[in-house]
């Protein structure tokens, strides 16, 4: 069968070779007015529409002084002050002790659930699935308010066990340390990096592992050594968009910083967003530390994985087979486990418990034992029904288009001759992730307000998240498609299909994992959103998120959790709907 | 035929009924016009007039929570006698609303026509740059504890106060008297203490510089000194004391003392005698409002005593007016006593502040100096 197929594919390369051959050199006009780069160019053109103006305006700002009402001329000022102020150069290398760790530890579990579940034969893999990925459905903010209230020093539940079950002098948690913030961040953005490796793990050719294995190379060396190495593209994507995400996340720091005195870049930008005047000249500047981060993250991603290829989905059938851990499948499985409970059972736990308490007195009391919370979420609260309401409605709306677009520019950026153009595409499309939530939300609006898209506030919010979460969802495709080879495009055009034609028959059939795990992905995140949602959003199109914000800070804990466990029981509706959706048995098979 | 015809005849002497009633309603008398009578009867019929020719109203506020805009909206309605006027309402954080309101006043595309807001430097520079509308309303005068603490703006705004003060969880410190912010730093209490972090939030800069007006630095020292906590959202301190984590707060709003007693946490405001804080929450109309009728009406109503005891029922409000008994005794008793969650600017000692001149070289200032004290972490938790 092998032989045959071999062959079959030898002889679509020759006639596509000959086809090539016989296509005479093209004139410099024509080589640049091709289908190729008007598609690239057009895609520019959106991207620059899209993402270019409110970077630019963003940009524009760092080098003004924002007074009252107005700017001044053109300075150098705000990055002066950013890059020789004391308190803003150790919030800069806070931050990146807080990034790197976080992108670290959530890269490492990540990568080893993903290939537990894609690769080997852990049990209670497809029950575990969705556990893992519970953490993805609530915002990192949550999960700190759920830690502190399980490992703040002095009244955290799991301190007071500690003391009362081994008699521990001293509180053996504290939540307020670089460690606790890393901690809790590095657990939420864990299914991050699962999101982004699953795909490219399940789609893996396991004919490469099994050579390894014949060869006598153990289980462990064959995952390091082979399996590993051909998802760089996906885990280095992972690891860098973490990287990123997590330097400009504000809820964690801004609970759990002030005690132990930890600034970061983004707790910086809010205090020059919050007050007035608005230093957003000196936000924009601190902001673009960011941006820096994530263009050098991207130039050193296509320095390490451009070079090599990293094919693993070719014209060879195969058929999917696991590798097999013997005793060490229950280590796998521990390891999941442990997962679950310190991201899942013991935050989710904690708002449970402060859900069904009419009042948080730092543990659960039976005493204080009331349903009050739950009947004010779901029946008397019309507010958080109307929110969740226009939530849905961008995730599901919002979400695809993202998703349609997302697709459309991975083909654009891996497709195709002319590497250079891709490369601006890429960089472009990518440059979102790099501007903070509350600087972007600024640029949104200073943008967009001059435009009559203004008054149509919830297609405006649409807009703005798809920019903001483009790089999430191509950074996912991309990710997949750089897996399959082009060769069976390319066979499906030599054989006289239509451009169009092989993307609906033979790519996009192929990437439907990786576009379901991006859409999912976009599906959660715009359900989460919070900073340019605040800014944007008028009473009518508020979403969840901004409710939530208005619950924290109207409602005792007990509300908010219980409006933080509605949040996170539709996205876990959500992504079994995604699943059937797909008609697929797992996530991003 | 028949059937049917009867059912059609029935529909249209429903609508007409309904048609008829909702007209009559508008066309009543609104109740305010018959407590009044004269010229202020007149200027007041005028503006109903407008406001039902206006049809809708938009107004955003960092303090009222949804319930009580919903609960004010409902109640000026029916006072005003403007049942068919559509509210927007927006509640955001004051940072949140003023980059909104700011970038609408550039691109001439204003969507508020009243703000209520604690921000006083903004509502100060809004006043210079002219994009406020001058309005007295009848109910100023009645603003005396406020314009002595120099919070209002004659012809813009008269103040209610957004308290920012001492608070303590009696469930845990008991009866404790505490009548001086120094009390604070008595030994037995180190580590108990709570501070609203003034390196991250320009409110709480400015409680600090109004502090500094009757405490010495030395005070700020030995709290840092004895382990005190700083944290920077409100909800985040409510949340804090109401668990146990610290026992007193030092810039705790009226609103948080108010969920902890509603969720049955004993947790209770101090105003020591050396002075509180109080900055000034203005009512104000933007110069270039859409609906300026029904934003003079809403602010009359606002900064009346029946728009006051609506808002109390619903969220707690330092008010810089004197007012009467409510008719509910638990609001009497839990919010307007001396010793309550919010009671009014004449009974609390203000540290009066000329909010006019406060600008952002005093926050750089003091926020400066709030560093220099705080700067170091608790050594132990």
């Amino acid at each position: 069968m092998s032989t045959e197929s071999d062959e079959t594919q030898s002889s679509l390369k020759t006639g596509a070779a000959a086809a090539q051959a016989a296509v005479a050199p093209a004139p410099f006009l024509g080589r640049m007015f091709n289908a190729e780069n008007l598609t690239k160019v057009g895609s520019l053109i959106l991207l620059t529409v899209l993402a270019i103006v409110p970077i630019t305006v963003y940009l524009q700002s760092s080098f003004r002084v924002h007074v009252e009402g107005s700017q001044l001329g053109l300075t150098l000022a705000n990055y002066v002050q950013t890059f020789t102020e004391p308190k803003i150069l150790r919030a800069i290398w806070n931050t990146l002790v807080i990034a790197v760790g976080t992108a670290f530890f959530s890269s490492i579990v990540g990568v080893a659930l993903a290939w537990f579940h894609a690769r080997t034969d852990m049990p209670w893999r497809g029950a575990l699935e969705p556990l893992t990925l519970i953490p993805f459905f609530l915002s990192s903010f949550l999960g700190a308010i759920a830690w502190w209230a399980l490992a703040a020093p002095r009244i955290g539940i799991l301190n007071r066990w500690m003391i009362d079950l081994f008699g521990v002098s001293t509180p053996p948690f504290n939540i307020y340390s670089m460690t606790g913030i890393i901690m809790v961040m590095a657990l939420f953005y864990v299914p991050y990096m699962y999101l982004f490796t699953i795909g490219s793990l399940n789609r893996m050719d396991p004919a490469l592992e099994e050579s390894a294995r014949v060869c006598g190379t153990g289980v462990l060396r064959t995952a390091l050594r082979v399996t590993i190495p051909l998802s760089t593209p996906a885990i280095l994507s992972g690891a860098i968009i973490i990287f990123v995400v997590s330097a400009g996340v504000f809820g964690v720091p801004t609970l759990l910083g002030p005690i132990a005195r930890i600034d970061t870049l983004s707790t910086v930008i809010y205090v020059k967003m919050e007050e007035y005047p608005l230093d957003l000249g000196g936000a924009a500047a601190a902001g673009s530390v960011l941006m820096l981060i994530a263009v050098i993250g991207l130039y050193v991603q296509r320095k390490i994985v451009a070079p090599r290829s990293y094919v693993t989905v070719t014209g060879k059938g195969f058929r999917p087979n696991r590798v097999m851990l013997g005793n060490w499948k229950y280590a796998a499985l521990a390891l999941n486990l442990a997962y679950i409970i310190m991201a899942v059972v013991l935050p989710l736990g904690a708002l449970f418990l402060a859900s069904i308490n009419r009042a948080w007195l730092g543990g659960f009391r039976w005493s204080q034992l009331s349903f009050y919370n739950w009947d004010f979420i779901l029946f008397s609260y019309d507010y958080a029904m109307d929110a969740m309401k226009n939530s849905l409605m961008l995730g599901f709306v919002g979400g695809f288009m993202t998703v349609v677009l997302c697709t459309f520019l991975s083909m654009v950026i891996l497709r195709g001759r002319n590497k250079k153009l891709s490369s601006v595409v890429d960089y472009v499309a990518t440059l979102p992730i790099g501007v903070p939530g509350l600087v972007m939300g600024m640029a949104f609006l200073i943008t967009w307000i001059k435009t009559p898209l203004y008054s149509f506030p919830l297609f405006l919010l649409m807009l703005a998240y798809m920019t903001r979460y483009l790089p999430y969802g191509l950074r996912t495709i991309t990710a997949i498609l750089q897996s399959l080879g082009a060769e069976l495009e390319e066979s499906s055009r030599v054989c006289g299909e239509s451009f169009i034609g092989t993307i609906r028959k033979v790519t996009v059939p192929l990437l439907r994992p990786g576009i379901f795990a991006a859409y999912l992905m976009l599906f959660i995140m715009f359900i989460r959103e919070l900073p340019v949602s605040a800014l944007l959003a008028t009473e009518d199109s508020t979403p969840m998120a901004v409710a939530l914000y208005v619950i924290s800070e109207n409602e005792a804990l007990g509300v908010v959790s219980a409006f933080a466990l509605v949040q996170a029981f539709i996205l876990l509706v959500g992504t079994i709907l995604f699943r059937r959706l797909g008609n697929i048995e797992k996530l991003s098979v | 035929m028949k059937k049917y015809g009867s059912s059609w005849l029935g529909m249209a002497l429903a609508f007409a009924a309904l048609v008829g009633l909702s007209g009559a309603a508008w066309a009543a008398e609104a109740p305010i016009l018959k407590s009044l009578s004269g010229a202020e009867k007149a200027r007041v019929a005028k503006l109903i007039a407008g406001a039902k020719k206006e049809g809708s109203f938009s107004w955003a506020t960092n303090l009222a929570p949804v319930k009580a805009a919903k609960a004010l909206e409902k109640d000026f309605k029916k006072y005003y006698g403007l049942p068919g006027v559509k509210f927007r309402f927006a509640m955001r954080k004051s940072g949140t609303l003023i980059k909104r309101f700011e970038q609408e006043i550039k691109a001439n595309k204003l969507s508020v026509d009243v703000v209520v807001l604690a921000a006083a430097s903004w509502l100060h520079s809004m006043i210079k740059r002219g994009n406020l509308m001058k309005y007295t309303s009848p109910e100023d005068k009645f603003f005396v504890p406020a314009a002595k603490a120099k919070m209002n703006a004659p012809g813009y705004w008269v103040a209610d106060g957004q308290l920012n003060t001492m608070a303590v969880n009696r469930d845990l410190a008991g009866n404790v008297k505490l009548t001086s912010w120094f009390d604070l730093t008595n030994p037995k209490y180190a580590g108990k203490v709570l501070v609203g972090d003034s390196s991250r939030s320009e409110t709480y800069t400015l409680w600090y510089m109004g502090l500094r007006r009757v405490l010495p630095k030395s005070y700020f020292v030995k709290l840092n000194a004895q382990n005190s906590g700083i944290m920077i959202r409100g909800s985040a301190q409510r949340r804090s004391l109401m668990a146990g984590e610290y026992w007193f707060g030092t810039t705790i709003m009226a609103r948080h003392n108010w969920i902890a007693k509603k969720a049955g946490v004993n947790m209770s405001p101090i105003y020591p005698k050396e002075g509180t804080v109080a900055l000034p929450i203005g009512a104000v109309i933007m110069a270039k409002a859409k609906h300026p009728n029904m934003a003079k009406l809403f602010v009359d109503y606002w900064r009346s005593v029946r728009g006051h005891h609506k808002m109390l029922e619903y969220n707690p409000l330092n008010s810089g007016r004197p007012l009467p008994p409510h008719k509910n005794p638990d609001i009497n008793k839990f919010i307007l006593a001396d010793d309550g969650i919010a009671p009014p600017l004449d009974r609390i000692n203000i540290i009066p502040i000329d909010w006019g001149k406060v600008g952002h070289d005093d926050v750089k200032k003091w926020r400066a100096e709030f560093n220099d004290v705080f700067s170091s972490a608790p050594r132990k938790n």
